[in-house]
């Protein structure tokens, strides 16, 4: 058993999630080898040190900031929208599946013409943080070329909709991540060629999408509004590498 | 109960009665803040991150979905207040185990216990997102589904994440002699 399995069994016992197989195999490894009781101990001391830290209790003058900042706030809206991901939008689907076809063969027949050649790339942008949006914003389309290879994310957009055109060449754990600024993203499809996804979620106004590559995957989705500033996360190995803030295109800016 | 007597207190401050909100800030004043602490290191980022979050919440508190909990709606603004002052604060080395104590007045009592001490430090050394899994794990009782909601991360994510955190962690302290 190497170090990364036995942490991982350790680490589960802890959680309550170790099954009576893995227990039997931890118990074994344990009673056999005097190195990995060091660990033991190690991770039951983390635990314990951990568990003691406790609560902290805010300043007295906290209370005060908090009402002070309050009394200058703008009221909320009187009627509350529930901002739910199952809002309607009266012929959603008919007008937003030409759209997205439409889309799809657009971004697709663009990188049989012109293979890795995206637009610019403004990497001076919103980085590595849960920023909330600002003026950092970029217009659609976005690329994003990742380290390896010819492996990019882009993001086209048309109006509220959304296409997400992933490529992978490489053995990668890519995760990426659509949501709202403010509000839910509504996704209504997802269109996957070569079969690359392993994991879709589509809930409460964000997408994610999980591929190990190679492949390519398309997915359509659509913002609640035209104007309305997207996030974009890409990680990989469960680690953020990119966040971009995506408006609308220059076109419709102009507009 | 308290998501209820939450939803009650929402809408009543939908219909104009701001002191419904004061409740809210009674209720969670505390906890929004020692997550706070927690991710920031900072008591002073930490009352920022808080009093963003409530107001943060206040404003856009017509945009609340009321199927789901209050709680965690404005915690995850408090995490993602907290993130961002992290993200935005230039001199990360500034962090010591003295911040909390400038000027403020101790927020908890630091004991003696130097094996904790250690670990506090060990936890500000972690990168923010990794902290952030071991403080919604172990300080403050979070599962793996509650961390995926508050963060908007798959679950899986979450685990793959908390798993590294985890190593870092005990790979810092051994380095600094805490392990047994």
């Amino acid at each position: 058993m190497n170090t990364d399995r036995l942490e991982a069994l350790l680490w589960a016992r802890i959680d309550g999630t170790i099954e009576p197989d893995e227990l039997a195999e931890l118990d074994a490894h344990l009673a056999e080898q005097p190195e990995p009781r060091e660990i033991e101990r190690q991770i039951t001391t983390i635990v314990e040190e951990l568990d003691g830290l406790g609560k902290v209790q805010p300043p007295p003058e906290l209370r005060g900031r908090i009402d002070g900042a309050l009394a200058n706030a703008n009221p909320p809206t009187a009627h509350p929208t529930a901002a739910s991901p199952t809002r309607s939008r009266p012929a959603w689907t008919a007008r937003w599946l030409p759209l997205a076809a439409s889309l799809l063969i657009g971004v697709t027949v663009g990188y049989l013409l012109h293979p890795g050649t995206g637009g610019s790339i403004d990497h001076s942008g919103v980085t590595g943080t849960m920023l909330t949006p600002t003026d950092q914003w970029e217009a659609a389309p976005v690329e994003i070329h990742l380290e390896a290879g010819a492996d990019s994310v882009s993001v086209s957009r048309v109006g509220a909709d959304v296409v997400i055109d992933v490529t992978l060449t490489t053995e990668i754990d890519l995760e990426v991540t659509l949501a709202g600024a403010e509000g839910p993203v509504h996704f209504a499809g997802l269109n996957t060629t070569n079969g690359s996804a392993t994991e879709v979620t589509t809930e409460q106004g964000w997408v994610s999408v999980r591929t190990i590559g190679p492949g390519a995957l398309i997915l359509a989705a659509s913002a609640a509004e035209t104007d309305e500033i997207l996030r974009l996360q890409v990680s990989i190995d469960g680690i953020p590498i990119e966040e971009r803030w995506i408006g609308p295109t220059r076109n419709e800016i102009e507009r | 109960m308290a998501r209820d007597d939450d939803k009650m207190l929402v809408e009543a401050c939908l219909r104009g009665d701001r002191h419904s909100f004061d409740k809210l800030v009674d209720r969670y004043e505390g906890p929004l803040f020692s997550a706070a602490y927690r991710i920031t290191g900072s008591v002073e980022d930490a009352m920022d991150a808080t009093q963003n979050a409530f107001v943060n919440a206040y404003e856009k508190l017509h945009t609340f979905d009321p199927s789901y909990r209050f709680f965690s709606w404005i915690y995850r603004i408090a995490v993602n207040e907290s993130l961002s002052l992290v993200g935005r604060r230039k001199e990360q080395t500034e962090l010591t185990e003295d911040t909390p104590a400038k000027g403020r007045g101790p927020v908890e009592v630091f004991d003696s216990n130097e094996a904790r001490g250690v670990l506090k430090l060990a936890l500000l050394e972690l990168e923010p997102h990794y902290r952030t899994v071991i403080v919604l794990k172990h300080l403050e009782g979070f599962s793996y589904r509650e961390i995926s909601e508050l963060l908007e991360i798959p679950e899986k994510t979450v685990k793959s994440r908390l798993f590294t955190a985890r190593q870092r962690l005990r790979v810092i302290l051994t380095k600094r002699g805490f392990a047994p």
